[in-house]
Formats: structure tokens, sequence, C-alpha cells
């Protein structure tokens, strides 16, 4: 049997791999440049990018709206803490079963939801998303025997291991382990994407009913996204608690999860990198803007602090709209495209028997 | 192996519906339809609007439940499901295009094939058939109406259908298109391929189909020939509303 072809915007997996590898190489090499509090940066953009990548291949490739991320974030978190403190054992094996366990609950979760999801669709998708993410307090304080309430979970300190103790800092650890977790989780994704079960996605997300009569399954492929995503936000949720050292539903609001849908429409929907630089934008534009307040009196500082960046996100993705419809990603790129020719009618052929060439 | 994924029963029909009826509330969309589409023939479904035709393409394709009835292809019952048609060989194309906007007009046919083994091959070769291949790269919504709905006819044919459903094929396209339209239905139709098609322009559903199937408030009041049918008063009085006269 002959080997197929590849498909469009198909990258061969091995040049996939290899290109996330030499990118991780690259981002590794990179955190020895950086201070502390740098690379505290980078880890918190590197478990963003997590959630961000998942949620823009969702929305924008599948065509479902979530909301409520920020849930499933906390829902990888807490899978995370609790099985790490329940582990008997320490070091990088405990945390890597603590972050596959984190997956796996937020694949769980993901998976029920996607179960919902797939029967709705626009506003009605959207308010269910939303609805768990508001629910997140309520539960974490019904079952406070286990989430702890408001207080949250804390998780054992997990530190530099002996053999590295001696080169790298705490934070640079902590951002290396970010951006292994999320070059895994986007190059997934990647690859998710770019294959038959992208094409799959995306036909669903323009035309549900031709999709199915293309013989693709949509509900299928609508669950299965959803539980892909859930995996990705679950997997940032982990790194985040990794970092933190703690998980509690006051770090998983609404307003941070419609945050993220804001990262993903600024960076570009549907574009991978275009999630990286939403995530950059939450994470580094706050800390701009303190910088930048710092210098006022106290009093105005504090009142600005906080709020100020809501204003400024809002301004931002208006701004963006506004000028570049295709997010940040977009804009880049367009650039770079030639313009095509149009189609002219006269031109296109008027022959749709195939010739005897043809046959 | 179920009988809903077994060969076709030789000498069967490609198509075959019987006593089909679909209510919607008190209203009959349709009432005891049967008609028959065999291999290599090209049936036309006609009748002014609201007669229940596109209503027939959609329980046949599982998007609507009768209330009463049955369908086979080739012999077999047929799944109430549109994503288990592929693979029993059945293909159609909607009134509205249904194609998919956010994607090349390669992508978009290849669509219609990502089960099959090698669907990229697949799909330039229907590509090169349709005379697409020179704008398979581009943005769907790019091209003009009438090659965005040679792009739809690509992505139901790539998947070589035995059973090939035209819903308004002929809609909005000029006289050399409809034409050329007519050359590709009955070049599928000679490959072996059974052709059932709803379609208002009557002058090509006379010149294209074999036989014509006239519905009106969802029954079946004339079958036949293309000229049994044009000279049928009964469609005279359902399509122009002219009294039949007693004879």
């Amino acid at each position: 049997m002959s080997r197929p072809q590849r498909l469009p915007g198909q990258r061969p997996l091995a040049r996939t791999l290899l290109l996330a590898a030499g990118w991780t190489l690259v981002a590794l090499l990179g955190t020895f440049a950086l201070d502390p509090f740098r690379n505290y940066q980078l880890a918190l953009v590197a478990a963003y990018l997590c959630a961000t990548a998942g949620l823009t291949v969702l929305v924008g490739a599948s065509g479902q709206l979530s909301l409520g991320h920020a849930a499933l974030m906390a829902v990888g978190g807490y899978g995370y803490a609790l099985t790490s403190n329940a582990l008997p054992f320490g070091g990088v094996a405990r945390f890597v079963v603590a972050l596959l366990a984190g997956a796996l609950v937020s694949a769980v979760v993901g998976l029920l939801l996607g179960l919902a999801a797939a029967r709705l669709s626009g506003p009605y998708l959207a308010g269910l998303t939303l609805a768990v993410v508001v629910a997140l307090p309520a539960v974490a304080s019904t079952w406070s025997t286990v989430l702890h309430g408001d207080q949250g979970v804390q998780t054992a300190f997990e530190g530099v291991p002996d053999a590295l103790r001696r080169v790298i800092a705490l934070e640079q650890w902590q951002a290396m382990v970010a951006v292994v977790v999320a070059a895994v989780v986007v190059t997934g994704l990647t690859v998710l994407r770019g294959g038959r079960f992208g094409l799959r996605m995306q036909a669903v997300r323009d035309d549900e009913v031709a999709a199915r009569l293309s013989g693709i399954p949509a509900g299928r492929v609508k669950v299965l996204a959803f539980t892909a995503s859930s995996v990705a936000a679950g997997l940032g949720g982990a790194v985040l608690c990794f970092v933190a050292q703690a998980v509690s539903p006051g770090a998983y609001t609404v307003g941070f999860s419609l945050l993220l849908v804001v990262a993903v429409v600024i960076g570009g929907l549907g574009s991978i990198l275009g999630a990286a630089l939403g995530s950059a934008v939450v994470v580094l534009l706050p800390w701009l803007i303190g910088r930048l307040t710092a210098g006022l009196p106290t009093d105005a500082a504090q009142r600005l602090d906080g709020n100020l960046a809501v204003l400024v996100f809002g301004l931002l993705l208006i701004t963006v709209m506004a000028l570049a419809p295709q997010g940040l990603h977009g804009a880049l790129t367009a650039r770079r495209r030639p313009i095509d020719e149009p189609v002219r009618t006269e031109e296109h052929t008027k022959v749709l028997v195939p010739t005897e060439e043809q046959r | 192996m179920s009988a809903l994924t077994a060969p076709p029963r030789e000498g069967a029909p490609r198509l075959a519906v019987r006593g089909l009826s679909v209510r919607f509330g008190g209203l009959a969309a349709l009432d005891d339809v049967s008609l028959h589409v065999d291999e290599g023939e090209v049936v036309g479904l006609i009748g002014p609007n609201g007669a229940g035709k596109t209503t027939l393409f959609n329980v046949v394709c599982g998007l609507v439940r009768p209330s009463a009835g049955s369908i086979a292809v080739g012999g077999l019952p047929l799944a109430s499901d549109p994503t288990r048609l592929a693979a029993r060989g059945v293909a159609r194309t909607l009134q509205g295009l249904g194609l998919f906007r956010g994607l090349t007009v390669r992508e978009n046919v290849l669509a219609g094939r990502l089960g099959a083994h090698d669907p990229g091959a697949d799909t330039q070769r229907q590509l090169d058939t349709l005379g697409l291949a020179g704008h398979a790269d581009r943005p769907v919504g790019d091209l003009p109406y009438p090659e965005q709905k040679k792009v739809a006819l690509a992505r139901a044919l790539v998947a070589e259908p035995s059973l090939l459903l035209l819903d308004e094929p002929a809609g909005g396209l000029g006289t050399d298109d409809i034409a050329a339209l007519g050359d590709l239905v009955r070049h599928t139709a000679a490959t072996g391929c059974a052709v059932l098609l709803v379609e208002h322009h009557v002058d090509f559903v006379m010149s294209v189909c074999d036989r014509v199937v006239v519905l009106d408030f969802g029954r079946v009041i004339a079958s036949g020939t293309p000229d049994e049918v044009a000279g049928d008063p009964v469609v005279d009085e359902a399509y122009l509303g002219i009294e039949v006269t007693a004879s």
C-alpha cells in the first residue's frame, strides 16, 4: 500500500517534534539569562499558555466557546495538589505523577462537560461553562474537608533536584519545568490540529450538518476537542500550583476566565503562537502598569492597582479588534502573506466532464 | 457483519423508499411516498414549493425521522444517522452549498474523503477532474458562486458514491454552467452511480433525467419519463394552477 499524501497544513511528525525540541531548548537556555523574577514571570506565561493554547484550539478550530477555562485550570491544580500531598515519595517522581493525575482529573471533568457541550452551541455553551467557573467557590466550600474551602490546598514544596541545586535557582527550575510542560501541551495540540482531526474540527465549526453528511461524527469531534482543551488547561493549572505551591478558588475567578478569552482573542483566535503572545500580555501588562504607577503618590497608586490593568485590557482588546481583527498573530502574518489574485468569473472553466486524458 | 454495513444485494435498487410519511405536528410533509432509483439512473424529484422534496432528502439522510415507511440502499435498510451515509456510499449536496467557509477549496473537498487511506491523492484527482486545481489552495469564499457549486459537487463526488443526492444543483447557475452540470450528471450516472436530484429548473430536469417523480402536498402525483410527466395534466394543475377538466 502506497504512503498517503500529507494533508494541507500538516507537517511531518518528526519535523514538528524537532521544531518543538529546538524552541524548548532555546527557552530553557534563555532561563539562564533571566533574573529570578523574570523566570517567575516566564513560568506564569508557560502555565497560562497551556490553558490559552487549549482554549484557542477549542474556540478557533472547533468553534466551541468556553468561558470557564479557569475552572478547568483549577481542576488540574486541585488534582495535582491532592495527589502530590497523598504520595509517599517526593522529588521529580512525585511531580510527574501528580501532574499526570491533574491531567487525568481535568480530562474526566472535560469529558463530562464536553458531552453536555456537544449538544449546545453559542450563548448556551458559553452560559454552561460560565456557570462552572461561578460554581467553583461553592464546590470548594461544599467539599471543604477535601478542598479546604476558600483557603484552598497547600502542596509540599518541590525544590530544585539535588544534582542541579548548585547550578540553578528555584525560580529558574520552576520556569524550566513550566516551559517543558507547555512545550508538550503545545506540541500535542499542534499535532492534533494539523492532521485529519484538525480538519474535522474546522468542518464541524463551519457547518455541522454538512460535516455530518461528509461522514464526520460531529458530536464525537466536539467532545474530543473539549476534552483535549480541558487537559491542556488542567496541565496549566497543575503547573501554576507547582509554582505557587497552593491552589484556591480565589485564583480562578470569572474575571480570570474572561482574561484567558481576551488573551486568545488578542493573540489571534485559532493561533497557538497568538495564544503565547496573549499569555505574555496577560502576565506582563499588569506588571508594566504597576511599574508605571509606582511613581505616583501612594494613595493614587493603590487606587489604580488592579483596576487600571482591567481598563487597559479592555482598551487593548478594542484597539486590536479595530486595527487587526485577526489578532496580533494575524497582523504579523498578514504583512508577509502575498495578496492573492482574485478569481474572475469569466476565467472559470465550463468543462465539468473529465477529458479522455483525465479518465 | 450487521445488516447496516453488509454489501448491497445484487439486483436491488440503489435507493428504495417505501410508504414514507413524515408529520410535523398536524402537517403531513410526506404522505405514503414510494420511489426507487436504480444503478446508473438519474431521477428528478420536482414539485411546487413546500411539496416535500427537501424533506424527503432529509429523511433519506437521517436528518429527519419518518413517522412511517422504510428506506433501503442497495437492498439493505439505512440507519437514521447522517454520519454513516458516506460509509454506505451515499453523498449529498445541500441547497445552501454547505461549504466550510474557513477552509480552502482543497480542504473542503478533502473533508468528504477523510476516512480514506489516501484522501490527499483522491482529492487532487477530483480537483483536476472538475478543473478546480488552479484554485485549490484559495479560501473557498474567494471563488465565484458557480465555482463554489463545483466545490460542493467535488466534495460529494470525491467519495465515489454509489448514490448521489443533489439538492437544487442548478440553482443560481447560468445557461452554460447548467449545460455543463447536465453533462457531469450524465457522466456520473454512466459510471453506475444512481442520481436523485431535486430541482426547480424544469428544463434541466427534463433534459437530464431518465425518470421524473412529481410531489405535491407530500404525495406522489405523477411519475414516469420526462415526456410522460410533461404531458400529464395533473402536473400542469399542480405547477400552473390549470384546472383539469374531466374528459
